[in-house]
């Protein structure tokens, strides 16, 4: 496997673990622990942001 | 294609059952328990005659038939909501009834809309334009469908889990919050799954570097909630 497949595969684990988080954090909400429920939906959009910006192509503009 | 031109039973059925379901569950038995109950069961009647008259106006004039069928239709379904909205209290609400009405609502409003009618050659039509078929520039790379998919899949978990969220305020959070995680993550995932295997410019250091800024954050959030639990015990 060559390591730009590996990168691919990791942005595809980013992407389950963001769904994972998003998941989590409403099912906190469900569960009345809102600070928990704050926690994982940042989580899920720090980790979908990792996972766009390890395919995103070169920006030409900057 | 409208639905003037192919009335056929299954045009019409795919606009009433869904139509009928989504207003059975979601509306008649809203109204039939409202308290006093004469306006909102009046306005839920009225609601199922534009639904069932929609449809056959349809066949004669398209255009008054969507409007009946679709915004009359709608607006007496919002009209009885409004006069019997203490039935609408989250603490009230059945999750699985509500989730299926709401898909109920997504079948109707296909119905409504239109698809190529089995048979038909779309180059037959007089405003086609004729040639030689245009090529994809490239292929999808491999596994594109499952990655899509994959990220629908994740989509739709947070769509369901707020309908579980029974207070009324956060319901609305959970609900708005669900909305907008399952289209990033549809987005995501389309951008993901068109990206790979597409021979990026960059190197995989490079991409990785790229992404640097967002997995140092998300260690930092990462270590926070790991302190935090440990903390809490």
């Amino acid at each position: 496997m060559t390591l730009g497949r590996i990168v691919d595969v990791l942005s595809i684990v980013l992407l389950v673990g963001a769904a994972f988080a998003f998941a989590a954090g409403v099912d906190a909400l469900a569960e009345r622990r809102d600070l928990v429920a704050l926690y994982w939906l940042v989580v899920g959009a720090l980790t979908l942001k990792a996972a766009t910006d390890v395919v995103r192509p070169r920006s030409s503009s900057r | 294609m409208s639905l003037a031109r192919s009335a056929t039973p299954i045009a019409l059925t795919n606009i009433l059952l869904p139509g009928l379901y989504a207003w059975v569950a979601t509306v008649a038995l809203v109204a039939f328990r409202a308290s006093p109950p004469t306006w909102p069961r009046l306005v839920a009647l009225l609601a199922l005659v534009a639904l069932v008259a929609g449809p056959l106006i349809a066949v004669r004039s398209h255009d008054w038939g969507r409007r009946v069928g679709v915004f009359v239709f709608a607006a007496f379904c919002v009209l009885t909501w409004l006069l019997a909205w203490e039935e609408l209290d989250p603490e009230r609400l059945e999750p699985i009834r509500a989730a299926s009405g709401a898909i109920g609502w997504a079948l109707f409003a296909f119905g409504w809309g239109s698809a190529r009618k089995l048979g038909h050659v779309p180059e037959d039509d007089p405003n086609a334009i004729q040639g030689a078929a245009l090529e994809p520039r490239a292929a999808l790379p491999r596994g594109t469908l499952i990655v899509l998919l994959l990220g629908m899949l994740g989509a739709s978990v947070p769509l369901v889990f707020a309908w579980r969220v029974r207070r009324e305020d956060h319901a609305l959070l959970a609900h708005a919050v669900a909305l907008v995680a399952a289209v990033a993550l549809v987005s995501a995932s389309a951008k993901i799954a068109l990206a790979r295997g597409t021979g990026s410019e960059r190197q995989p250091g490079q991409r990785v570097a790229a992404g640097s800024g967002a997995f140092m954050l998300l260690a930092f959030a990462l270590a926070v909630g790991l302190v935090w639990s440990v903390l809490s015990r």
